[in-house]
């Protein structure tokens, strides 16, 4: 028995040895943390202004898609073909596009890719907008324009908070895949979180600073989900029926 | 007041209203009857424009309203409507419902318009519902609120579209009785409703629609006890 | 050379979602391949006719106890990884992945006779993936190393190369102000180009002024855009890069490093070594590797 469990005590300790050493190297190593930090930062920031962009973006080509009913109409037909466009092309395709041709003179990476995920977030954000402005009862618009308000304040006062409770779900869900999705931004040379995790690999030749990468990731993802549902329970708060 | 001209509603090929002409003198009490598809809800609803007419003209106090150039949000101001469904705001507090467009169209500052606000909910014994939210409240609550929504715009004319058809039916007569006391009061108003006692009691001249259109009208007394239009005669005979 | 261009893009397109599994993906699960797999024969059939192609091979099959080189027999088929945005040694044409590498592979495939089969992954990802056995060999202009050499066995070398710099035309810079603070030079992530860029020229681990590219044909588009100052990447990749934009662009003279390229295997895989240097010793004495270099530089 006690060699066996000697040798069992050996494998753990020779096991967290080993990891201790690949987290060693995948992190203390020419500060290599440091990427890591940098790349989150970057993530980060893209993401959060791409949200709000994309936000922006999103409501304007909503509004446009819910108020226009002339199907000639220029406005509602660019709307349609920017969401088309958008949706029917892989978001990787858009950046490389960004930034070799449409935003070839700026040096701005961030800008850069923050202004191609807020394009594509808004696409997706405008349907899911538009779905949330039509869940509305017609009953509301008329009771707010019955009253002397004009179309944009039935809009902004009735309308869109009322929406907003139901596409909060959907619009977490896309504030989800936006953060994922920014880890594409590598492809040109724009340090995100990835990026700089594929940066740490290429030295140690071990796969270790990805493991790293992905579990931040998932921290960011399982926090950003917990913060939805909260603002979810506020807002259903006074909703009973 | 209202001056209705020869109004034609089409949706689509189908034709709703097909020449309606009518006038709303102040203080009068117009209640409007027919069985369901006679056009009546949506007669009201050209009258404040929730449906634009196809052909015809509709004057409110000397305006033309059908003009596209006439501001329809400063005449809806002056025209109050109910709902059959009430149209409460789920996401406002009682209070805001009722404050909201006075303050947002800068007709009462929000001091004002809270007073004004908390007068109205006192009136109908509802003053402790200030801040619930909608969803809170009985569906007599919901309507009521409804209508002294509209009230705190001050307006000259109220619409009620069928304002006691979602109700249940102990809850009608609290509705009934606020509309009875405003009528008291001098506001004019249209109704359409199936509500025939109310009818009877309330209005100053009943029209019967069907089919698009105005077949009969008179003063309740006359109406009830002296129908001509065998439609009529027989609709009477299936509601009374 | 336009269309080279919009064929190496399209191919980044579909390498890009290969990547992201390869990069971040588990050891344990084989690597994520979107390029179709190609089987190289049909490339190289003109140069098949070679004499006394048997030889060489039968005697690395004679050296060999059985193993690895059995396996690859008994599954009828070599698994090759390489990332093919690196023209002359590995493009997309069609539908194929081709070059200098993959000619080599076929020779070798041959040989054993077995056929071929291409994994185009990010470049990380295929050294990655040979150390974990999930590829039987990298074929992708990889330069010998000694930090690589602990993690993976290399073949002899096949091609000599250097690192080059690409400025954009008349700009002035030399390889001395490639230091400057300012200077961004754009490299292919985890290349000798990089960590030439990084550790040689910049000096630290963490600079933010070495741009690493997906590919070097990117980090190309944004030097012509002005987005960045120098590209540093292997001696044949930069010339065709210039040779594609002489307007725009131009190779600095120097040399920057003096680097020898292999294929590499999984530690230890001496067996499958052994095979493979026999029919690169062949391909050397019969003219075979400059004669694909030319052919490819051409294409």
């Amino acid at each position: 028995m006690r060699p066996l469990l000697a040798i069992i005590i050996k494998g753990k300790e020779v096991m967290f040895e080993s990891l201790l050493d690949h987290l060693y190297s995948a992190l203390i190593t020419d500060s290599r943390y440091v990427l890591i930090l940098r790349g989150l930062r970057n993530t980060l920031i893209i993401t959060f202004f791409a949200l709000l962009l994309g936000l922006a973006i999103g409501l304007i080509l909503a509004i446009i898609k819910v108020t226009v009913h002339s199907r000639r109409n220029p406005l509602l037909w660019l709307a349609n073909l920017y969401t088309t466009i958008i949706r029917g092309t892989p978001v990787v395709v858009q950046l490389i596009i960004i930034n070799t041709s449409i935003m070839a003179q700026s040096n701005n990476k961030i800008l850069i890719a923050v202004i191609a995920f807020g394009i594509n977030s808004g696409a997706y954000v405008s349907e899911i907008i538009r779905g949330g402005i039509q869940s509305v009862d017609r009953g509301q618009t008329e009771a707010g324009r019955s009253l002397g308000l004009t179309g944009a304040m039935t809009m902004r006062l009735i309308v869109l908070p009322q929406a907003v409770k139901t596409v909060l779900p959907s619009l977490g869900n896309e504030f989800i895949t936006l953060l994922k999705e920014t880890s594409v931004a590598g492809y040109v040379a724009i340090s995100d979180l990835t990026k700089a995790g594929d940066t740490i690999v290429s030295r140690t030749f071990d796969p270790t600073a990805m493991y790293l990468v992905a579990l931040v990731y998932l921290v960011l993802v399982v926090g950003l989900t917990a913060l939805l549902s909260l603002m979810e329970r506020r807002l259903a708060r006074n909703d009973l029926r | 007041m209202i001056s209705v001209n020869n109004l034609h509603k089409s949706f689509h090929r189908n034709e709703v209203l097909c020449g309606i002409t009518d006038r709303v003198e102040k203080g009068e009490k117009v209640v409007v009857i027919g069985p369901s598809g006679s056009g009546k809800s949506t007669f009201l609803r050209c009258l404040n424009l929730l449906e634009r007419p196809t052909s015809g003209e509709i004057l409110f106090e000397g305006q033309n309203i059908t003009d596209r150039r006439c501001d329809i949000n400063k005449i809806r101001q002056k025209m109050g409507m109910v709902f059959q469904h009430f149209n409460l705001f789920p996401h406002l507090t009682v209070k805001e419902n009722i404050t909201l467009a006075p303050v947002q169209l800068h007709l009462k500052s929000k001091e004002e318009a809270d007073a004004d606000a908390m007068r109205l909910l006192e009136r109908i014994g509802l003053a402790d519902k200030a801040d619930a939210y909608p969803p809170q409240l009985s569906g007599g609550q919901k309507q009521r609120i409804a209508i002294i929504r509209s009230l705190a715009m001050n307006p000259d004319v109220m619409l009620f579209d069928e304002p006691t058809s979602a109700l249940d039916p102990e809850m009608v007569g609290e509705v009934l009785e606020l509309m009875k006391e405003l009528a008291e009061e001098g506001m004019t108003m249209v109704v359409v409703t199936h509500e025939m006692g109310f009818a009877r009691e309330v209005g100053t001249r009943i029209l019967f629609m069907d089919g698009g259109q105005i077949l009969e009208q008179a003063p309740p007394d006359i109406f009830f006890a002296n129908p001509r239009h065998p439609r009529l005669q027989d609709f009477l005979s299936k509601v009374l | 050379m336009k269309k080279k261009w919009l064929a190496a893009l399209l191919a980044l397109t579909m390498a890009a979602f290969a990547g992201c599994g390869g990069g971040a993906g588990n050891s344990s699960s084989a690597p994520e391949s979107s390029a179709p797999e190609s089987s190289a024969p049909e490339s190289s059939a003109p140069e098949s006719s070679a004499p006394e192609e048997d030889a060489p091979a039968e005697s690395a099959a004679d050296s060999s106890a059985g193993g690895a080189v059995e396996k690859i027999k008994a599954a009828g088929k070599i698994v090759m990884g390489t990332n093919a945005e690196f023209p002359p040694f590995e493009y997309v044409e069609g539908n194929d992945v081709v070059g200098v590498d993959a000619d080599i592979a076929a020779e070798i495939a041959k040989d054993l006779g077995v056929e071929l089969v291409i994994e185009n992954m990010e470049f990380t990802a295929a050294l990655l993936a040979v150390q974990n056995g999930q590829l039987d060999m990298a074929v992708a202009g990889i330069t010998v190393d000694e930090e690589r050499k602990k993690s993976m066995d290399f073949s002899n070398e096949y091609v000599t190369s250097s690192q080059y710099i690409i400025i954009a035309k008349d700009s002035g810079l030399t390889a001395d102000s490639l230091k400057d603070a300012g200077v961004i030079i754009g490299v292919q992530n985890g290349t000798s180009g990089d960590f030439y860029a990084t550790d040689d020229i910049k000096g630290d681990p963490n600079t933010e002024e070495v741009a690493r590219y997906k590919n070097a044909i990117l980090a190309a588009q944004d030097l012509m855009n002005g987005k960045i100052q120098a590209v540093i990447i292997d001696e044949l990749p930069a010339k065709s890069i210039v040779a594609a934009n002489e307007d725009k662009l131009e190779l600095l003279p120097d040399k920057l490093t003096e680097e020898q390229y292999a294929i590499a295997v999984q530690k230890g895989n001496q067996e499958l070594l052994d095979a493979i240097n026999a029919t690169l010793d062949r391909l050397e004495s019969e003219g075979k590797i400059e004669e694909f270099l030319i052919k490819h530089m051409g294409a």
